[in-house]
């Protein structure tokens, strides 16, 4: 049996006017299905494209990448769109709500359209929000927001949750709560998560940790302890 | 200004070309059709103001009743302020070929001066060809070479009517070019009492070859005026000094006409009368002198009779008399036969008595018995003797026996004797006998002689009569002959007397009724007129004049909902900004230099955008509006002007609209300090819609359709653009059919269901009753008519209050019969209005501008006719021109009078051209007959102006569409800028492309069926408002629009919604999650 994902080679490229800019060149890992991981690097490292094409947002030019067995590389635009709607759940640094619609609401807007969702209310009681379901976004706290961003996510019941610099926006103590979170339900759901920051302090929490660098890789560490978010500080 | 600054703000337009085009496009559709179809009236009034300045259209036309004369002419000339006058004979004729014939106008031309003359009035415009330079030479006009199919060289024939006979030298005239005439712009060239009582053309032909008394009219150019608008109150009040002039000349000129009329008039009176005395004296003698001949011949043919008479009476006579002869020989013939034939009878039995007496006579028996008894006698004697002798002692014993025997010799002697005797007897007798017949043998023999006779006799006398009698017929019948021919000659001296005494009570008449005539004449009327007076010009004006009040309003909401739109960008794209300025303020720029990008932004893409539209739209849309009456006027190409003052209120209600807009909200934002204007503006708050209160609609809905819900309801603004935007299209696309709904009624009502005749026959009111009845007869004689009513309409003045409108006063005297030319009743209900005899029913329009409701009394001033109090009894549908129906009961009541008629509404079963034609010349015979006309004609021409209309309406459909169109693809693509985050999430989120453009789509397609809703509502209001704004006095459009229209409608709009759907799909499936979503810059 191959790895839950599997990504090999990947080259991406963007073409800025006459400019070819190399985002991401001959990337390869893999990551085990329940995996916590992390993508660490600097501004420009490649690490929200390889995300995005790992999400099916994006596609890439060269390289394969491989989901629970099926190749994603080759997906064309309707298949990626099936991609995220069934097997994906995204988590933004800016949450990306509906900003009119409540928090219960952003969550049935995913569950509304996959196979196999869980119960919106549940999800949004598990991340904290039960008393908040009829909120609107401009109602919560960036916190808040964040955690129905992911309830929103994990509703969908998918087989990877990326997070694109979950806490980006939040202050530290909020972050550290949803990272707790995120965690936790790692965990708890078996769900393999991904999650994309520039903050290294947070790499001894991941399973693994892949470091990018100029849109290569630059080391690969499974951490066999992972420490618990409560005793990590930064 | 900065450069960089200014580069800044060249970048941004052509970074939002997207934003800026569509600006600048519905500036271009706004000021466009507003300036165009503002424009197209000024543009339609100065393309026929130039047309009549140019070619000399009169300014004041002066008619007189009696015609004008060379010295009025003059005196005309000499008025002041008049720059030229022209006369003009006319006279209406019919001209045919191949048995198709229409009525055309013969016009007088000055063939010298119209060529030379730059003031020559009424100048028509040479096509082809040339002007007719000698008698017998016409031109014509186009219509004329089409409608009866000659060209240019052939010779036209005219047929004048009996009273214009005179008028005209030629009949034939040669086509020698083609013209055009100020005078005729439109189709339109008035009625005549001949042919089929409609001119179809004009032909022109040189003043010299009419042969007319007086001219017809004189035709003025006031100084100065052509350069005045002919449509203008400045053009009226500037020929008004002249016109006033004109009518004090009339005064004295009429005078003066009057007695040369008079005294003309009188001298053909006196000289008719003499002509006749002369005539009846000289008819007078010729007959007495044929009476005398002719009695004359009489008498002799009697004396022949008489004579005839005589000769036939003794030819009888003689004829008897031989006759009579003929008959007495043989009369005498069978006498002498009947004694013949007795004596033949009386000899044959005195033969057979003599026969018989011979037979008793025996004689030859008788004298042998004697003769031998006597011989034995003397033989005895001789024995005796001998014996005697012998012995004649015997003697005397035998003496006693020769004595015996002796005696009886002697005895048988004389027995012998005496038998001899007889027998001698008997032959004589017998011998007479003979003789006796031998007698009657020779009288048998002449009478066989006679018989013979008579016989010839008889032959000649036959022979003579049948001569004689032959005779006695052939003269008889000559006779006759004379007499019959005789009568002949009386019976014609009768008839010739009888047309003599005709002629000359004709002649008397006549005279009689000239004397009359004079008795009655007036004095002349001079009408002075002005252009006003021209029917086309007229017309024409009132077509420009409806256009303008349709752009009054059309364009206006046409605007509006363009200006909104632009308002909505330049909105959005001030709140797109406002990071960026925040920034410019943050590095010190102020306030003004800030502004300026938008205002720059703005105006340019407004003045660039509103000039495009102002050159479209003032080229164009004139265009196509003159060209839509192109068909119906005959004008010189349409002249655009570049109308300044449309063109700066466009341009300046545009920059109002997205310039100051923009520089307003920008001024609003820049209040704030730059931190605050770099901070994100906070997102929208999301908030629960009232729709989410109605539970048991909310529960019932989906997840997306309440998204979709309180997505339209959340964001007001862009709700209420979309929907006035849209709803504004509808509004002006249902206005457009609206009033093609409205128009087209007008047809369709007035003549196929409120009137229900389809000819109309006007006569005199004073016609001869013989004429009356000639025309009553044709009219019921004709096969083609199916039935026919009689009524009398007359002008009428309809006064409530101070409210005053002319309308015609129908009456009839059969109110059941009426009811079937003529339908009465509510529209709104159908129900039919019966007419009373306490009341009247008048016409809905004439109701609403009087204000005269059911019950309300009016008051109908018929002029010389009386005036009255009347009661409102009914309101009628009506479309076109007042009326104020009456029965003639009420009409008595009212006037003290009976009604006369003076029209004929006949209802037709063939209403073909061919047919109507038939119709109308057979009926225009009649001399008591006016005018025929049909509903046919009157429904071509009227339908002409409606498809005129149609086609301006085409043009505001067209561009309410675009308009649509633009609006909706505006809207949709700030709603998708708006909203891009939200998109970009819900496709991360794994929704297909079709999800996502449904998502945007359903909220569209909700706010367009709101939008169409609302447009309807706004639709009703305004094509009721523009209905009661283009409609003319006389004129009532219908005031519904008809549910295919709403249909139309909706569709339309919804077609262009679906197309921007198909657009915006297309462009949703392009948004890149990945950039939209990373960027916090905008939401």
């Amino acid at each position: 049996m191959g790895r839950f994902v599997e990504i090999k080679n990947l080259v991406k490229r963007y073409k800025m006017g006459e400019i070819t800019i190399t985002a991401v060149s001959g990337v390869s890992f893999s990551i085990d299905k329940g995996e916590f991981t992390v993508i660490v690097g600097e501004s420009g490292a490649g690490k929200t494209t390889i995300l995005n094409m790992l999400g099916g947002m994006d596609t890439c030019d060269e390289g394969q990448i491989i989901v629970d067995g099926n190749e994603i590389s080759k997906y064309n635009q309707r298949q990626l769109t099936t991609y995220r709607r069934k097997d994906i759940g995204f988590v933004f640094q800016f949450y990306n709500l509906v900003p009119n619609l409540t928090a219960l609401e952003n969550v049935e807007l995913a569950t509304d359209i996959c196979d196999n969702p869980m119960d919106p209310v549940e999800v949004l009681r598990d991340v904290g929000l039960s008393e908040r379901l009829n909120n609107f976004p401009s109602q919560l706290s960036g916190g808040e927001q964040q955690r129905v961003a992911i309830a929103r996510a994990l509703a969908k019941n998918p087989k990877l949750l990326l997070c694109d610099e979950p806490t980006g926006a939040l202050d530290y103590k909020t972050g550290r709560a949803i990272l707790k979170l995120l965690h936790d339900t790692c965990r708890r759901l078996g769900m393999t998560i991904i999650i994309i920051t520039h903050n290294k302090a947070i790499t001894p929490m991941a399973d693994k940790v892949i470091s990018l660098r100029n849109g290569s890789i630059d080391k690969i560490s499974i951490n066999d302890a992972p420490v618990p978010i409560e005793r990590i500080e930064w | 200004m900065g450069k960089s600054l200014m580069k800044d703000i060249f970048r941004e337009i052509s970074n939002t070309r997207k934003r800026f085009l569509s600006l600048f496009f519905i500036v271009l559709m706004g000021v466009g059709v507003f300036g165009g179809i503002k424009a197209a009236s000024q543009d339609m009034k100065l393309t026929a103001s130039k047309y009549a300045a140019d070619y000399n259209l009169f300014d004041i036309q002066i008619l007189s009743t009696m015609g004008l004369t060379n010295d009025d002419l003059n005196s005309i000339k000499s008025v002041n302020g008049v720059l030229s006058a022209y006369p003009f004979y006319t006279v209406d004729a019919v001209a045919d070929k191949n048995n198709k014939g229409f009525v055309v106008k013969v016009i007088s031309i000055d063939p010298v001066k119209i060529n030379k003359d730059k003031n020559y009035v009424n100048k028509p415009k040479l096509l082809e060809g040339r002007f007719p330079e000698d008698n017998s030479e016409c031109v014509v006009e186009t219509k004329f070479l089409k409608d009866l199919g000659f060209s240019i060289g052939d010779t036209v024939t005219i047929n004048l009517d009996s009273q214009d006979q005179d008028n005209i030298k030629s009949k034939k005239f040669k086509i020698v070019g083609v013209v055009e005439t100020p005078y005729y712009i439109s189709r339109d060239r008035g009625s005549s009492n001949v042919g089929n009582g409609q001119i179809q053309a004009f032909m022109m032909v040189p003043q010299s070859d009419f042969s007319m008394d007086a001219y017809t009219e004189i035709d003025v150019l006031v100084n100065g005026a052509k350069k005045f608008s002919t449509f203008s109150d400045e053009y009226y009040n500037f020929i008004q000094p002249v016109k006033d002039d004109l009518t004090k000349l009339s005064k004295t000129r009429s005078e003066i006409r009057y007695e040369e009329i008079k005294n003309k008039a009188q001298k053909e009176i006196d000289d008719a009368k003499k002509a006749l005395e002369d005539k009846e004296t000289k008819y007078n003698k010729e007959l007495s002198d044929a009476k005398a001949k002719l009695d004359k011949t009489k008498i002799a043919l009697q004396n022949s009779q008489i004579q005839l008479n005589k000769k036939q009476a003794s030819f009888n006579e003689q004829m008897v008399l031989n006759q009579k002869k003929i008959d007495d020989g043989k009369r005498q013939i069978a006498e002498t036969q009947a004694s013949i034939s007795q004596n033949e009878i009386d000899l044959n039995n005195a033969v057979a008595e003599i026969q018989a007496k011979e037979k008793e006579l025996n004689y030859d028996e008788n004298m042998k018995k004697l003769s031998s008894t006597y011989d034995e006698l003397n033989s005895s004697l001789n024995q005796l003797n001998s014996e005697i002798n012998n012995n004649p002692s015997l003697k005397d014993q035998l003496k006693p026996k020769i004595d015996e025997l002796n005696g009886q010799i002697a005895s048988i002697s004389k027995q012998i004797d005496t038998l001899n005797a007889n027998k001698k007897a008997l032959d004589e007798n017998m011998a007479q006998l003979n003789q006796e017949k031998s007698q009657l043998e020779s009288a048998k023999a002449q009478l066989a002689a006679s018989q013979e006779n008579i016989k010839e006799q008889e032959l000649a006398l036959s022979k003579a009569k049948t001569q004689g009698e032959m005779q006695i017929d052939n003269a008889a019948k000559q006779l006759n002959d004379a007499l019959l021919k005789l009568n002949d000659n009386y019976k014609k001296y009768e008839a010739n007397k009888a047309e003599f005494y005709k002629e000359i009570s004709e002649a008397k008449e006549k005279i009689a009724s000239s004397e009359e005539k004079l008795k009655d004449l007036k004095r002349p009327t001079w009408y002075i007129l002005d252009r006003k007076s021209n029917i086309g010009y007229v017309e024409y004006g009132d077509e420009a004049d409806r256009i303008k009040a349709l752009g009054n309003v059309f364009p206006t909401i046409f605007f509006l909902v363009a200006a909104l739109v632009s308002l909505t960008s330049m909105t959005r794209m001030v709140e797109e900004q406002r990071t960026q300025m925040g920034i410019f303020k943050a590095l010190g720029y102020g306030r003004l230099a800030i502004m300026f990008k938008f205002v720059f932004y703005s105006s340019v893409a407004t003045i660039l955008g509103g000039f495009a539209g102002l050159l479209l739209g003032f080229n164009i849309l004139p265009r196509i509006i003159f060209n839509a009456y192109g068909m119906m006027y005959t004008l010189p190409p349409v002249i655009t002007e570049f109308n300044l003052y449309y063109a700066f209120v466009g341009i300046f209600a545009a920059l109002v609209s997205t310039t100051a807009v923009a520089a307003l909200v920008c001024f609003n934002d820049l209040r704030e300090v730059p931190a605050s204007l770099m901070r994100l503006k906070a997102p929208m708050a999301g908030k629960r819609v009232l729709l989410e209160k109605v539970g048991f609609i909310w529960s019932r809905l989906d997840f997306m359709q309440k998204v979709t819900a309180r997505n339209i309801f959340r964001y007001k603004r862009r709700f209420l653009m979309t929907v006035i935007g849209i709803g504004g299209c509808t509004a002006l696309l249902l206005t457009g059919f609206g009033i093609r709904d409205s128009i087209n009624i007008i047809v369709s009502k007035q003549f196929n269901e409120i009137f229900k005749y389809q000819m109309i026959t006007t006569f005199k009111s004073d016609a001869s009753k013989t004429d009356l009845k000639m025309l009553t007869d044709a009219i019921n004689s004709d096969k083609n008519i199916k039935e026919s009513i009689m009524l009398n309409q007359s002008s009428v003045d309809v006064i409530k209050g101070n409210a005053k409108k002319s309308a015609f006063l129908v009456v009839t005297g059969d109110k059941n019969k009426f009811r079937d030319f003529i339908i009465l009743r509510n529209r709104n209900t159908g129900a039919e209005i019966p007419l009373k005899d306490d009341g009247v029913v008048i016409t809905e329009k004439l109701s609403n501008m009087l204000k005269a409701k059911n019950g309300d009394y009016i008051y109908l001033d018929a002029g010389s006719g009386g005036k009255a109090k009347v009661k409102v009894d009914g309101i009628a549908e009506n479309y076109l021109q007042h009326y104020v129906y009456m029965s003639s009961s009420m009409y008595e009541k009212l006037f003290n009078k009976k009604m006369t008629s003076n029209e004929i509404l006949s209802k037709l079963n063939d209403s073909s051209s061919v047919k109507e034609d038939e119709i109308s010349q057979k009926i225009l015979k009649s001399k008591a007959v006016m005018t025929v006309n049909f509903i046919s004609s009157v429904k071509k021409t009227f339908q002409d102006v409606v498809n005129n209309l149609l086609s301006v309406v085409l043009v505001l459909i067209v561009s309410a569409g675009t308009l649509a169109f633009v609006v909706l693809y505006n809207l949709t693509n700030i709603n998708i800028t708006e909203r891009i985050r939200e998109l970009a999430t819900m496709k991360v989120l794994g929704f297909y492309d079709e999800e996502v453009s449904l998502y945007v789509m359903r909220e569209n397609f909700i706010l367009t069926i709101i939008g169409i809703l609302l447009g309807f509502v706004m639709g009703v209001f305004l094509h009721r408002y523009l209905m009661s704004t283009v409609e003319v006095d006389i004129l009532m459009f219908g005031r519904n629009i008809e549910p295919m229209s709403f249909l139309y409608s909706a569709l339309i709009t919804m077609g262009f919604s679906i197309i921007v759907s198909i657009v915006v799909h297309f462009q949703l499936k392009k948004v890149d999650m990945v950039k939209s979503l990373k960027s916090p810059e905008i939401d």
